[in-house]
């Protein structure tokens, strides 16, 4: 649990994404792997369209299917009429969140999770000890284990955002689902979203990952309310990893002061057992030897 | 000056078995700080990182530490289980023999339990004189090594069950989780445990102790007799030394 300075959650980058516009195509998906050149992972079939079926060390974006049912109806002579339930596909395109105060940066013990000033954060593969405590403490299950052992996400397109670029991801979007911006901007953005009716997820998250999330993801609250508890979790926080936070906050000062206390009263004691045997000393005439001392039961 | 009459409290295989526990829990302690809170700790990492970074294609200033940090990871994974072997034998070789003297004087009747832990705690802090009666019955351990004993036990527990667990199981992220957060609480709790058996040996009423342990285990008999009446009163009886006084 490294202590860092994370760009405020006010300031950086965002991207907000309109799920509503997302077709499924996976374009995202594609740019991602090539401009990152991560080999393509083994898929498998499976009964939904997800594949692979959630991040992985080389798949740093996946666009998930979620399978919700809604009723069809019709409006006859002013009745509504359920004609039947309808399946509708959902895809949410899923990455790494970039965490206002990212907890698997907080987490990392050789601080190998940088934080961009534009607020990517970034697992530097060569300073990755393979220890998992990011993926320990990502509430989004984001960084995955790669096949050399070291954890590996996505980057927020760190080199491309630094040079002027929008990441791989928004700039291949054929229906401008992504919208990359400042998080000023894309903050205002959603907040008419919200406005307007639709459900917004990332704006207001647990302090636990800094109260906001980079990849602000808005949908018709209709679907929203099928979809976003199955891919975002109720509260945006490991209570494992929380408590250990609090636990160290509390106990690295606290066994300070105790090792402190420990000293004092442990110089206090030989103190006073020299003044005593002084003054025993003083009294019998004669130096005392070295087991003159109080009593005290075995250790 | 007559030779004074000596007698062994602390066998050769209780001292050789504290040593390597010293070696191992120093070891484990300090590769363990280093992945707690490397922003206080990352010094112990960084001498071994700094020679090991080129090696590997690091840079030195940034990669001294994460060599480090690697090293103490694979001494950490290494030592533990060692040390969870050296002290599960230990245990069952001191269940099977009948030395484990910690828990003596919990046989005590409660209310006296706590008179006797508090006349060590007034006598260790505050320096005043042990009551008559209390320093009368001290067994080999005092009452207040009875619970630190406990202490430690569960501390142990914690640190090494969640330690192996991590290190042996195929944990789901979530058990891995809650295995972290254990090994966490045993580690404070065996720094508890620590500070205060290191303020009770060094304390100058036990001192004596200290000094049998890393010598020949031997201590003055006149000494014991009055640290550890009762214990002494025992051996007596079973024939093991001459009768106290004598």
């Amino acid at each position: 649990m490294v202590k860092m300075e994370f760009p405020s959650k006010d300031s950086g980058i965002a991207v907000l994404v309109n799920i509503d516009s997302c077709i499924g195509c996976r374009a995202c998906q594609v740019a991602c792997q090539t401009w990152n050149g991560r080999a393509p992972p083994q898929t498998s079939f499976s009964p939904t369209f997800t594949n692979p079926q959630g991040l992985m060390a080389n798949a740093w974006k996946v666009v998930m299917f979620h399978e919700i049912t809604r009723e069809k109806v019709i409006s006859f002579e002013g009745a509504a009429i359920r004609i039947t339930d309808a399946v509708e596909m959902v895809p949410i395109p899923y990455n790494c969140l970039h965490c206002a105060a990212a907890p698997c940066a907080r987490a990392c013990p050789v601080g190998a999770i940088k934080v961009s000033p534009e607020g990517a954060v970034v697992i530097e593969a060569s300073e990755c000890i393979g220890c998992g405590y990011c993926a320990d403490a990502c509430p989004y299950d984001v960084p995955k284990r790669g096949s050399d052992g070291k954890y590996y996400k996505c980057t927020f397109c760190v080199d491309r955002i630094q040079n002027g670029k929008a990441p791989a991801c928004v700039e291949v979007c054929p229906a401008n689902v992504f919208t990359f911006t400042s998080m000023e901007n894309a903050v205002k953005m959603a907040r008419e979203m919200e406005a307007s009716g639709k459900k917004v997820y990332g704006l207001d998250v647990d302090s636990y990952v800094g109260g906001r999330v980079r990849w602000i993801f808005a949908l018709s609250s209709d679907k929203a309310s099928k979809v976003f508890p199955k891919q975002f979790p109720e509260k945006a926080v490991v209570q494992t990893e929380s408590l250990r936070e609090a636990l160290k906050s509390i106990s690295i000062p606290g066994l300070g002061i105790i090792s402190a206390a420990v000293f004092a009263l442990g110089v206090v004691a030989w103190r006073m057992d020299r003044i005593r045997r002084i003054r025993g000393s003083k009294k019998s005439g004669k130096g005392s030897g070295g087991n003159g001392k109080g009593g005290g039961g075995g250790r | 000056m007559g030779e004074e009459k000596e007698i062994e409290i602390l066998s050769m295989g209780t001292r050789i078995a504290h040593t390597l526990q010293l070696i191992f829990f120093t070891l484990l302690v300090l590769t363990g700080l280093v992945f707690l809170s490397i922003e206080l700790f990352a010094w112990v990492v960084y001498p071994i990182g700094v020679p090991l970074a080129p090696m590997v294609g690091l840079s030195q200033e940034t990669g001294a530490v994460t060599i480090g940090v690697e090293v103490a990871r694979a001494i950490h994974r290494f030592t533990g289980p060692l040390w969870g072997a050296l002290l599960i034998v230990y245990g069952i070789y001191l269940v099977v023999t009948r030395k484990i003297l910690a828990f003596e004087p919990l046989k005590k009747p409660i209310k006296q339990q706590i008179r006797e832990a508090i006349a060590l705690l007034n006598h260790y802090v505050l320096g005043k004189p042990l009551p008559k009666d209390v320093e009368e019955n001290l067994e080999r351990h005092n009452v207040l090594v009875s619970y630190l004993t406990i202490v430690l036990i569960v501390a142990f527990i914690l640190v090494g069950g969640s330690g192996a667990a991590m290190i042996y199981l195929n944990l789901t992220p979530d058990q891995h989780r809650i295995m972290l957060l254990l090994h966490d609480i045993g580690f404070y709790l065996s720094i508890l445990f620590t500070l205060a058996h290191i303020f009770a040996v060094a304390h100058p009423a036990n001192i004596t102790i200290l000094k049998a342990m890393f010598t020949n285990g031997r201590v003055a008999l006149k000494w014991a007799e009055k640290h550890m009446p009762r214990y002494i009163r025992s051996r007596a009886v079973r024939g093991e030394i001459e009768t106290p006084g004598e």
